[in-house]
């Protein structure tokens, strides 16, 4: 039916993510460990979004980002050998790609100290392969 | 030889040569005391030819880089200030010091014994140690490592530190003006306290990236809860600050790759000095 959402899709260690960067964790051009900022209190909805590279073409998840935001593409592998979870969590903002949009979870649980290890670890994997780079700071505030 | 990679090589500037023993029974300035340590991996009598002249122009804190350099321990025991000056080719065992702002004019000479380093606000070493302690004198790794002829750029680096403080204090400025939403969602503003912390965090380490010869890799960033993280890396070690207002997080890791960190520390302003000095030492 017209509007209806397919069910969410599984996701194995080898599939792929997209995490889109915002300018501000962006600098002097390597991704900084906002990018991914974990807290304890996070609910489902609050945790980091991410985009399942097999359900969604690079450009299309860009365009959902915002203006200057760039994208890492890192597999699921990583969250996954940090204990976390990768959970499909259909938003319906997306439209078609709706069912293509996760979350990390299972951080929730952690001390300071090991979200702290998860934060770096997970921009550790992000910094590894920035597909499209955002608009860095100092370029957009001189751009103007 | 091992040698800070961060230093472009034309700022290291360090010659090295082993020498024997002098007539007054004292030790020339870098001799090598023979087969009494064992962790020389050759004895100096294969090197019958050596001093260690180190120059080091107007700049501060050298020794314990100069010790990284080297694989000398150039390092000052622990103690209090120099009690009287120190002539040259003159060296008393008791005139080390931990740390200050004592000059070395131009000629004078540091007893070399392993210890606490100390920090020297300028000075030329060179010269004989007429009254120094044989034991002082302590070698961290093969003799033979000491014979490569480096430069160390006073000017060039500290231009290096001030450009990176300059960086760090203008992105603090732009930070400063973050709305609460700048991320998009719900993100927080920073705070003045927050800001003001992060000011003095940058001048701290001006001063450590300074006394310490070393300029780390820094990065400030803003973490959505309105809070400022510095990652900072350096070698082998990476740190985190991450500030709240007058609260400071401490974290680190050491080698790069690891996951685990060593530890997780909160603190103030007053004791991130000594985080800032583990990631350069």
């Amino acid at each position: 039916m017209a509007g209806e959402v397919a069910p969410p899709p599984v996701v194995v260690a080898t599939d792929s993510l997209y995490r889109g960067i915002n300018p501000q964790f962006y600098e002097n051009g390597e991704v900084t460990s906002g990018v991914f900022c974990l807290k304890r209190k996070d609910t489902l909805e609050d945790s980091p979004s991410v985009g399942i590279e097999k359900l969604i073409p690079l450009d299309k998840f860009h365009s959902l980002m915002g203006a200057g935001w760039g994208v890492g593409q890192f597999p699921v592998s990583v969250p996954e050998h940090l204990g976390l979870t990768v959970r499909p969590l259909p938003h319906l903002p997306w439209g078609e790609y709706a069912n293509a949009h996760a979350v990390i979870t299972g951080y929730q649980s952690l001390g300071k100290r090991k979200l702290g290890d998860v934060e770096r670890a997970l921009r550790d994997a992000v910094r590894q392969n920035v597909r499209i780079p955002p608009v860095s700071n100092a370029s957009s505030s001189t751009s103007i | 030889m091992s040698v800070n990679p961060l230093l472009p090589k034309e700022l290291l500037a360090l010659r090295v040569r082993l020498v024997p023993e002098n007539d007054e029974g004292g030790l020339s300035w870098g001799f090598l005391p023979g087969r009494r340590f064992a962790d020389l991996a050759r004895a100096v009598n294969d090197f019958p030819n050596t001093t260690i002249p180190i120059n080091v122009s107007a700049s501060a804190g050298w020794i314990s880089q100069l010790a990284g350099i080297t694989n000398v321990a150039v390092q000052v025991a622990s103690g209090t200030a120099f009690i009287e000056e120190i002539g040259v080719n003159k060296v008393d065992a008791t005139c080390a010091y931990s740390e200050g702002n004592e000059w070395i004019p131009f000629g004078q000479m540091a007893q070399l014994i392993s210890g606490v380093p100390g920090v020297f606000g300028k000075g030329y070493f060179a010269g004989k140690v007429s009254s120094g302690n044989r034991a002082a004198f302590t070698f961290l790794g093969p003799a033979q490592e000491l014979t490569t002829v480096e430069t160390v750029d006073a000017a060039s680096l500290a231009q290096h530190v001030v450009i990176q403080e300059h960086a760090l204090s203008t992105q603090l400025r732009r930070l400063r003006k973050l709305q609460d939403g700048w991320d998009g969602e719900k993100a927080s503003h920073i705070s003045d306290e927050t800001g003001n912390t992060v000011e003095a965090i940058i001048g701290q380490l001006l001063q450590v990236s300074l006394s310490s010869l070393a300029v780390p890799n820094v990065r400030l960033g803003p973490l959505p809860d309105g809070t400022l993280r510095f990652e900072c890396t350096h070698l082998s070690k990476e740190l985190f600050l991450t500030v709240s207002g007058k609260n400071v997080e401490v974290q680190k890791w050491q080698p790069l790759d690891s996951v685990e960190s060593l530890g997780y520390w909160e603190t103030d302003l007053q004791g991130v000095r000594e985080h800032l000095e583990w990631l350069v030492k």
